[in-house]
């Protein structure tokens, strides 16, 4: 196996509570992403995924910040980087694309010049070559008369043609790694399905490394190789896409498997898992699914399982299935 | 874009011929009649009668209105029933005098207020913006006047760097003519700059806060370029508070110019209210509505420009 373009080493997060105390939200975080590999992370709101890879980007807004760990990208550790470095490497190695396409793009400026600063920023080139490559790009992401759409602004676009646009400027500049925070969520579903295609496609195409973060399973199952599942700020399973799909071993991965109706099997009534997820601060000390996990047993609740690999399948469960 | 403008601007006279509809009733319905007040107290009813009918004063009120407008439209705001002398000359006279002093605190207020504004935004909970609450609150609090009365006692008296008062045209030196405008286009424009750097550091930090702005971030893009992304953004609001500021100026201008003796439009206005003197009244305060009227159509036109959605909408 190739060395790991990304790896995430025993990453936390952290809020500073009104009350002077760290909540931590990313409770030691561990995976990797190979070069050309598209890895999902999946959760439920709040299970720290987000946060994770806000933190690998070094975007964290206050009062979140990265506590401790270690991110290390081509051989270079991120969170000791300086903020210069970190300029450089944005949008230029390690690029991403958000949840909300509609307030994603300035509104007062036009698509083509959105396009053209990020070029700009990273590669010495001139105006006409600026706008050369936004075409490129925006031809790339499947807009068409790209040209054209240069000098439209964003209230001008579709919120499909939104993401694409923001897509565009994502891999203006060929980077190595995209990550995409829900890319799809704010979507309709017909364009949901063009647009996990068309990063299954740019993938393909440019050789990048994806990680897709979502809540739906069944939706990042289609284009990536690897599920990393997070809940309360951990990994609690981690391997390839088929066992994830066809024997998930954590309780939360094969619950979370059937609150999605299957399309081709027989209509029957829908499945949730019971309970909310857990708030913050208030997590057991074991597992943090442990409350609401039918399988729980006497240790689940008081120790943390550790994530036990068997064949490249990470899981950390006290009872796997 | 120019069916917009147009229409705009059309609005805009509809608003001044009300304004004016308006100022002309409560000039005329304040209490005592001009002719009394130029003929004085002796005058016989005949001759109060008489000197009404030669000014038009017997007419209905709404063809009084009426005369007037046309003449406006003309340029001609007619001759004071007091002096004599034309008003619109009048106006011309004092108004660049007023003007400069509006004009240059304007400036101050722009260039301090946006520029304070946007260094507070960057750190907000920083020293800067701490420091620059306080000294806004400070600034929003201090009367004009009175600052006007404190820089006299410093600046002048003390150190002897500016003249105390009285004012020198253009035409005889810009480094006079900017020494004897200093003082009160600053006294004038400390409150503005206040109020100015507050809008700006609210609307840049809630704009800061956007996701166009982490997108940015997210693509690399430099610290300037990222500000310049929501500064965009956030001057909307500003640029209509900045119009609304520069309304206000001519108004609080006249008590400047008081306080530093300086021959603008307040003297004329003071002695036309003192004397009933109704056609003067009438055309500064038309004046005063005019520039207010066509600053905030200048802010809308600026802001379509600023806001490309506003371009399409409307």
């Amino acid at each position: 196996m190739s060395p790991a373009l990304l790896s995430v080493e025993g990453l936390r997060v952290g809020f500073r509570s009104a009350d002077g105390g760290m909540v931590e939200a990313v409770r030691g975080v561990d995976f990797c992403v190979a070069p050309g590999e598209a890895v999902g992370i999946v959760g439920e709101s709040g299970s720290g995924k987000s946060l994770s890879m806000l933190a690998v980007m070094r975007l964290l807004g206050a009062p979140a910040r990265a506590t401790g760990g270690r991110v290390i990208f081509d051989g270079e550790d991120l969170l000791a980087a300086d903020e210069k470095r970190m300029r450089a490497l944005r949008g230029r190695d390690i690029a991403m694309v958000f949840q909300d396409p509609q307030s994603s793009l300035n509104p007062a400026l036009t698509i083509g010049r959105q396009i053209t600063d990020v070029v700009r920023a990273h590669r010495d080139v001139s105006a006409s070559e600026a706008r050369r490559i936004a075409v490129e790009s925006l031809e790339r992401v499947g807009i068409r008369d790209a040209g054209k759409r240069l000098a439209s602004y964003p209230h001008e676009f579709s919120g499909g043609m939104r993401q694409r646009a923001l897509i565009a400027m994502a891999i203006a500049c060929r980077p190595r790694l995209l990550i995409a925070d829900e890319p799809t969520t704010a979507l309709d579903v017909t364009v949901q399905a063009q647009i996990v295609d068309l990063i299954a496609e740019l993938r393909r195409e440019l050789g990048l490394a994806v990680v897709f973060i979502s809540h739906n399973l069944q939706l990042v199952a289609e284009i990536v190789d690897r599920v990393v599942v997070m809940y309360g700020g951990k990994v609690v399973e981690d391997g390839p896409v088929e066992a994830i799909e066809l024997a998930p071993r954590h309780p939360y991965t094969s619950l979370l498997k059937a609150c999605v109706p299957s399309l081709s099997g027989p209509v029957g009534p829908l499945t949730a898992i019971e309970g909310a997820p857990p708030r913050l601060g208030r997590l057991p000390t074991g597992c943090p699914f442990s409350p609401r996990c039918p399988d729980a047993v006497e240790p689940c609740a008081n120790e943390m399982p550790a994530l036990v690999t068997e064949a490249g399948h990470r899981t950390a469960c006290w009872r796997p299935r | 874009m120019l069916r917009l403008v147009a229409g705009r601007i059309v609005s805009s006279i509809g608003t001044l011929l009300f304004v004016g509809l308006a100022l002309f009733a409560l000039t005329r319905s304040g209490p005592g009649s001009p002719a009394r007040i130029v003929l004085g107290a002796d005058a016989t009813a005949e001759q109060i009668a008489q000197f009404e009918q030669a000014h038009g004063l017997d007419r209905p009120f709404l063809s009084q209105y009426a005369a007037w407008l046309g003449d406006v439209t003309r340029g001609d705001f007619g001759k004071s029933f007091v002096t004599g002398r034309d008003v619109a000359a009048e106006i011309v006279n004092a108004l660049p005098v007023t003007l400069a002093i509006v004009l240059f605190a304007f400036l101050i207020a722009l260039v301090f207020g946006i520029g304070i504004g946007v260094l507070a935004a960057l750190k907000p909970g920083g020293a800067f913006d701490r420091i620059s609450r306080f000294a806004s609150v400070l600034g929003l609090s201090i009367p004009a006047f009175w600052l006007g009365i404190v820089l006299i006692r410093f600046l002048a008296v003390d150190l002897r760097l500016l003249p105390p008062g009285g004012y020198v045209p253009l035409s005889a030196g810009l480094t006079l003519h900017l020494q004897s405008i200093l003082m009160p286009s600053l006294s004038l424009a400390v409150y503005y700059i206040a109020v100015l750097a507050r809008m700006t550091q609210a609307s840049l930090q809630e704009t800061l806060r956007g996701d166009y702005v982490r997108t940015a971030r997210a693509m690399g893009l430099s610290s300037r370029q990222v500000v310049f992304y929501a500064l965009v953004n956030a001057l909307p609001p500003v640029v209509n508070l900045a119009a609304l500021s520069f309304g206000y100026m001519f108004g609080w201008a006249l008590i400047i110019e008081q306080v530093f003796n300086i021959p603008g439009l307040s003297r004329a206005l003071l002695n036309a209210i003192s004397q009933r003197d109704f056609l003067l009244l009438q055309g500064i305060v038309f004046l005063f509505t005019a520039i207010f009227v066509f600053a905030n159509l200048g802010a809308d036109l600026i802001n379509r420009v600023l806001d490309p959605r506003q371009r399409a909408a409307a």
